[in-house]
């Protein structure tokens, strides 16, 4: 399962949006409940399931997707 | 110290002409050494000496903790305590409880006074925090003990952000240091952070100034006036009125100070944040503090709100009225008491946490049900938007009142809030001010886009630019001779 996967998977379950779809380029305008709120509690639930801790001034400062990606795997592998 | 609008783009554009371009290294070799001597200008050796003992003692204890306490949890009990003795610094220099005041004779106390107020100690207190909490990045530990004290030296002191300029952050001020490069990418990059001082100087002198004495004058009115014997529609419509142009003077006098000191940064090699985007197109709360003093609003998100809501989502609290409650009354109590603290500044503060409190549970609970029954893009929902936005304003307006009316007045004005004058005041200021943002679209969307001579590099760009400054400074003299407050953060 990919990265992108189980974000998303982590997104339907917090949202409550069992269609929800999501890319590289999707940001938090495009989602309605993605909120400053919801952000941190989809921050907490990522690092639990990937099992890593993200530094904080970075997770707020994301863009879209993409960059959270980009962030979580650097997390991972370094 | 007013003097910092002139002295700070002065003495960085002096820098960067005796480095030249190419020298951005060199420039941010001595940068710490020459931002102790514009201090030592603009506040005077004791303003410096204090500077540097604020930020030495609590660098010197997280030091000790790097040097003996390599462990983890022991390296952290030292930081917290540093972190404690900075904010145990900055409570007695502003004289939280009035101990400083006990202890010094009656001469001392206008000494001290001047002394605090030309720190910008309120703005130095973030970046030594943020310094000894957050990691800097790789590498970094890595250097040798006089460069790390170089860095960090440059990230609390450096002038253009020392005097309420933007507040800097940790990470990005290493990063963006570390990197090679010229200090202009060219010509046209060079004049547009000199357009950039140029524009700060004008709306300071033009907009901002005049305005400033207008609240001066209205504060000093409504301050004499039997307010208990007057007309109570028009006197709380007054206080209404004058609350919603002193939002738009603060927007006028902060952004104006933030183009000189971020465009003087740029001579630099410095790049500063961003501390505006356009505060008054928000709708809510929420989104006003993403646009308005964006440098520290992130930064109370960063190290107040999200580690206060991750913690407690963390220990399982599952209501996010809750965590939103614990974490926007923390963040914006503390960003009262941080402007001052007297009641009309922790009021602020409580008014600000009730406001956003206030847009969470409505995104929470009716967001999406509003959303259908107004329907996107509908003429009904832009008119709720433009209500929403007229209706923000005016909140934040009557919340900072604090911020420049006396606490006489502000006492009347919360006395009379639950009267139908009060409503009816509101509901017509919040009308008034949506036909003010309609007028404003509607001549905005008639103007021309830039003329050619304006653009970065054209012939005339560098007239302009002088006689921007030219009219800023002139207009600012004749104001200065009334009343030399010019910077209302200053005070900060």
């Amino acid at each position: 399962m990919s990265t992108l996967d189980r974000i998303q998977d982590i997104m339907r379950d917090l949202f409550d949006e069992d269609d929800l779809t999501i890319s590289p380029g999707t940001t938090a305008e495009d989602v309605e409940d993605w909120d400053s709120m919801n952000h941190v509690r989809l921050i907490v639930e990522i690092e639990r399931d990937f099992g890593i801790e993200l530094p904080i001034t970075e997770v707020n400062r994301l863009k879209n997707v993409g960059e959270l990606i980009a962030l979580i795997e650097t997390t991972l592998n370094g | 110290m007013t003097e910092s609008i002139f002295v700070v783009p002065l003495a960085a554009l002096a820098i960067f002409l005796v480095f030249g371009n190419e020298n951005r290294r060199r420039i941010l070799a001595v940068l710490p050494f020459l931002s102790m001597a514009v201090i030592a200008w603009v506040g005077g050796w004791q303003t410096l000496a204090t500077a540097l003992v604020f930020v030495s003692v609590p660098a010197a204890l997280a030091g000790l903790a790097a040097v003996t306490l390599p462990g983890r949890a022991e390296s952290w009990r030292i930081r917290l305590l540093a972190v404690l003795v900075c904010l145990g610094l900055f409570v007695f220099l502003k004289d939280y409880f009035d101990v400083a005041m006990l202890l010094l004779p009656e001469a001392g106390e206008a000494w001290f006074v001047q002394l605090v107020s030309a720190l910008g100690l309120s703005f130095l207190v973030f970046r030594v925090i943020e310094a000894m909490v957050i990691a800097p990045p790789k590498g970094h530990e890595a250097l040798g003990l006089g460069a790390r004290a170089h860095r960090y030296l440059s990230f609390t002191l450096a002038f253009p952000a020392f005097f309420s300029g933007p507040v800097t952050r940790w990470r990005d001020f290493l990063t963006e240091t570390a990197a090679d490069a010229p200090v202009f990418e060219d010509s046209a990059d060079m004049m547009a952070s000199l357009d950039r001082v140029a524009t700060g100087i004008l709306i300071m002198g033009v907009l901002s100034q005049p305005f400033l004495l207008v609240f001066l004058a209205a504060d000093r009115g409504l301050a004499g006036a039997n307010l208990a014997e007057a007309e109570l529609l028009g006197a709380l419509g007054l206080i209404g009125v004058l609350s919603v142009f002193y939002l738009a003077f603060l927007f006028w006098n902060f952004s104006a100070f933030t183009d000189i000191m971020i465009g003087s940064g740029r001579f630099l090699g410095l790049t500063l944040p961003e501390n505006f985007r356009q505060p008054f197109v928000a709708q809510n709360l929420q989104e006003f503090f993403a646009r308005w003093h964006m440098s520290v609003s992130q930064w109370f998100r960063d190290l107040v709100f999200t580690p206060v809501v991750s913690l407690m989502i963390r220990r399982g609290v599952r209501s996010n009225t809750f965590c939103a409650a614990t974490g926007f009354f923390l963040s914006f109590g503390l960003l009262g008491i941080w402007h001052g603290r007297t009641w009309p500044f922790i009021l602020c503060g409580l008014m600000l946490g009730v406001g956003a409190l206030c847009v969470q549970i409505y995104r929470d609970l009716y967001r999406k049900r509003v959303n259908r029954w107004l329907g996107p893009g509908s003429a009904r929902h832009r008119l709720v938007a433009l209500f929403l936005q007229a209706a923000t304003f005016y909140y934040i307006g009557i919340s900072v009142l604090g911020l420049w009316l006396n606490a006489g007045t502000i006492g009347f004005f919360l006395r009379n809030l639950a009267r139908w004058e009060f409503a009816a005041a509101s509901l017509g200021i919040i009308f008034a001010t949506m036909a003010v943002i309609l007028l404003g679209r509607w001549v905005a969307e008639r103007l021309p886009a830039r003329v050619a001579w304006d653009r970065p590099g054209s012939a005339g760009h560098g007239a302009r630019i002088a006689a921007k400054c030219l009219v800023g400074v002139g207009v600012w003299l004749i104001f200065a001779q009334v009343d030399e407050s010019s910077f209302v953060y200053q005070g900060f």
